[in-house]
């Protein structure tokens, strides 16, 4: 047994890194006042340019920028219809959601189903001395790593930098911010796009870290548990870090599960991730005597008062 | 006011800049031909306007005399159509808010300008323009601090705004244009959400610091009270119009009115009859109710109206009023009994109409009409579903448009037609409409909130002499208002509404100002 729990301790990082991924990005975009419900759409692509750059024969970093670049410019359009136009921010996201996945089936038609030469641990010596479950824990590869840096690095810019507050500004009251001198409109399209490369990285890190072959529909719902974990983690960055390790440990036990042979339908199994969303929302709505934490004007497009 | 009046202006410039704890001395402002078109509607027609150096002026005119029109004009808001600027002589181009506070002209808005669930430090600290990286709090506070000891008052930094009262939050905002350096501020009524004593002292304050020479100020209003107490020169405006002005102490306040409305005459208030109070008709015991977020809004209220008077309640906007509305109007749920007639109501459609129930509640556009219906639908509402107009099945338009036109008539209300969106009226006419929908029956219960906020003098007097008549005929009046004045012309007993609690009560012949301010204010 001891043996199943290092296996699955081992394998809760890399699970866990694509919500933390994600769930850091979405923070970026809400904190800034604009919701976005394109993350599994934004994911998709991130994912399928990244092998598609892979099985052209670039490198691992030309393939993370890949992912990066078409994340970016597929929430360029997002930026456009709900940060420019001012059009309904579900409406946006809902296209953008249907948009990108489609859009990756497409493109990565041609390249589906075959494997790519995976991201793997950076330096596994390192870790030889330490207990074996440990090392299974630290042993991981440059994305992974990363997944667990930046949160800390954006709580770190939102609440200690001139930057930070003037983007939280932004979502709690724009029109003050905008009276104070803040440009809402580019610190928003500044924050979706920037929370889209992180997007583009968590769909990165699907399909290089994670299943190391891209699969048409691979994201499977993973954006839309991350739009919940953004309320669950109450808007906080370090908060989403527990959140993520949460919903990668329930998403690293399925696998472990289906190999050990136990006579359970693999759909009920395959359906944890999801009943985890529901119990985990569900809670977070019980008990909750505190104000919300979620910022003031969330999805509420800006227009400063003019006539004409 | 002699002492106020026995500097010359031209003393204060000389004086300027001695004593000031701030080096930069107060500019002057002129605003030549300033000119703004929206479409066909010319709402500000080449008014021109000059501040001089450490003065207080006041822009005195009605709701849509183009007073906001005017500075938002020189605030870079609106682009103006023709005219110039002159900022101490100096041509001056402003197009937008950023440019403005450059050149060191700040507005203090109606509405608050600071982020709610942020500190006082915070949302200063942000305005001071953008720097990369981390921000040094200790040095940012340290910084603050030292500037808040030149001030004249103070405001706790570390808190966030939210939980600031009104007052705090008015003065913080003061203090973030001071802070942002600016040195002609432009304030928009800015004691509409005061006490009357946090009002005087914020004035007092900012006047000190004109007569000091640090500043100069600009102040819109339509109190006249406040213009003869703090303000050096005025300016009216009519109908986008520069109409007369000069220095307050060679005005009266009927030539002020007189500028204001012009010579139109405005109807007579219905007068009041004497009369004993009837019977109960209105009666609340131990109400209590939640606000939106969770927090107690009513703590336990007791209150009774009878049959002809009409009992104001006062207050500080945000201690419960509107709750207490919402309460009576069946739209937020509360422990406690609420008796109209003696009998338990629920605000159901056959109460209201068993006990001839009317109710105006503040920002009848929002609360009590649906917008992009027409004003005879609107207007409707309590009938729809009765004959003339309905008959079991079908709404009957005929009758419908008929009893419109017909309250239309009787109600004053300016409309193109019944059919017209009820969003294409004026405010004082959306007032008028829903006021003759709820008056025109039998009312033995009228309950209003904030009935004039915003309105023009001729709806203002239209509009309190439909209160009044109502009054006269026999109903039992409950009038909820932020406007203190308001209540001690028409009510006949005024009670004290603070943090959820009537905590006063006065007869109208006992009713002064100070007292009522001092419970409204919680202090007493």
């Amino acid at each position: 047994m001891n043996g199943f729990l290092a296996d699955w301790a081992g394998a809760v990082p890399v699970f866990a890194a694509p919500f933390l991924l994600a769930t850091t990005g979405l923070i970026i975009n809400e904190r800034a006042g604009v919701m976005n419900l394109g993350a599994e759409g934004i994911m998709a692509m991130g994912a399928v340019s990244a092998v598609i750059a892979m099985l052209s024969g670039s490198g691992l970093v030309a393939a993370i920028l890949c992912a990066c670049a078409a994340a970016v410019a597929i929430t360029l359009l997002f930026a456009l219809l709900a940060v420019v136009l001012r059009l309904e921010q579900v409406l946006s996201g809902l296209v953008i959601f249907a948009f990108g996945v489609g859009l990756s089936g497409v493109l990565g038609d041609s390249y589906a189903n075959q494997p790519i030469k995976a991201l793997g641990p950076v330096a596994p010596r390192i870790f030889a001395g330490l207990p074996h479950w440990l090392g299974r824990i630290l042993d991981q590869d440059p994305l992974t790593y990363f997944a667990f840096v930046l949160p800390v690095l954006v709580w770190w810019v939102l609440e200690r930098t001139e930057l930070g507050l003037r983007l939280r500004a932004v979502g709690e009251d724009a029109p003050a911010a905008d009276a104070a001198g803040v440009n809402v409109m580019r610190m928003r399209i500044g924050a979706v796009l920037s929370g889209g490369l992180v997007l583009g990285l968590a769909g990165a890190h699907l399909s290089l870290v994670g299943s190391q072959v891209w699969v048409n529909g691979m994201v499977s719902g993973r954006g839309w548990i991350a739009v919940a974990l953004v309320t669950f983690s109450r808007w906080n960055t370090l908060r989403a870090i527990g959140a993520a390790l949460l919903f990668g440990a329930v998403q690293a036990v399925i696998p472990l599960i289906l190999s050990s042979g136990l006579n359970v339908p693999i759909y009920l199994i395959q359906m944890l991730p999801y009943v985890a969303t529901i119990v985990v929302l569900g809670a977070s709505g019980i008990g909750r005597t505190s104000l919300s934490a979620q910022p003031e004007d969330l999805a509420r497009p800006f227009l400063r008062e003019e006539r004409r | 006011m002699s002492s106020i009046h026995a500097f010359s202006l031209d003393d204060r410039r000389v004086d300027a800049g001695h004593g000031a704890a701030l080096a930069v001395r107060a500019p002057s402002l002129d605003a030549i031909g300033m000119t703004k078109r929206f479409g066909d509607f010319t709402a500000l027609d080449h008014v021109s306007l000059t501040l001089h150096p450490g003065t207080v002026h006041a822009l005195l005119g009605e709701n849509g005399a183009g007073k906001s029109t005017l500075v938002k004009c020189i605030m870079g808001f609106y682009h103006a159509d023709a005219g110039e600027l002159r900022l101490d002589g100096k041509p001056l181009r402003i197009a937008n808010p950023r440019d403005a506070q450059h050149a060191g002209i700040g507005m203090v808005y109606q509405h608050f300008t600071l982020v709610p669930s942020m500190t006082i430090l915070e949302n200063l600290t942000m305005g001071l323009g953008f720097r990369p990286g981390r921000i040094d709090w200790r040095a940012e506070r340290a910084k603050l601090e030292a500037f808040l000891t030149t001030m004249p008052f103070r405001v706790p930094i570390d808190s966030p705004v939210s939980g600031l009262s009104a007052g705090e939050k008015q003065k913080a905002e003061i203090l973030k244009q001071l802070y942002l350096k600016a040195r002609l501020i432009i304030l928009d009524e800015p004691t509409s959400v005061l006490t009357p004593q946090e009002a005087d002292e914020m004035l007092g304050l900012i006047r000190s610091m004109a007569i000091g020479g640090q500043l100069t100020v600009l102040i819109i209003t339509h109190k006249f009270r406040e213009v003869l107490a703090f303000a050096d020169e005025v300016t009216v405006l009519r109908r986008g119009r520069h109409v007369g002005g000069g220095r307050v102490a060679d005005l009266s306040v009927a030539d002020m009115a007189r500028m204001m409305v012009g010579e139109q005459a405005s109807r007579e208030h219905a007068g009041r009859e004497e009369r004993e109070p009837g019977p109960v008709m209105l009666a609340l015991r131990e109400v209590t109710a939640l606000d939106d977020a969770g927090a107690p809004a009513l703590r336990g209220v007791d209150l009774e109206v009878r049959r002809g008077e009409i009992v104001g309640v006062a207050g500080v906007s945000g201690n419960g009023q509107t709750a207490l509305v919402e309460v009576l109007g069946a739209q937020r749920r509360h422990e406690g009994t609420v008796l109209v007639g003696g009998d338990a109501f629920g605000g159901t459609r056959e109460e209201i109409r068993r006990h001839n129930f009317a109710l105006l509640p503040e920002e009848p556009l929002r609360n009590a009409c649906v917008g992009r219906m027409s004003v005879g639908e609107n207007m409707a509402f309590r009938h729809f579903d009765r004959p003339p107009i309905g008959s079991g099945v079908w709404v009957k338009r005929g009758a419908l448009r008929r009893r419109a036109r017909e309250l239309v008539e009787r109600y004053n209300v300016r409309t193109t037609g019944v059919d017209a969106p009820i969003m294409t009226l004026s405010g004082g006419n959306v007032q008028r409409a829903v006021l003759a929908r709820e008056l025109s029956g039998e009312v033995d219960v009228l309950v209003c909130a904030n009935p004039v906020f915003g309105l023009d003098f001729s709806a203002v007097a239209d509009i309190h002499g439909q209160i009044v008549a109502a009054r006269n005929r026999g109903a039992a009046v409950l009038l909820v208002s932020e406007d203190l004045d308001e209540l001690l012309e028409l009510a006949d007993r005024i009670l004290v509404m603070s943090a959820g609690r009537i905590v006063y009560e006065a007869a109208r012949a006992t009713a002064d100002r100070q007292s009522i301010g001092l419970h409204m204010a919680g202090h007493a």
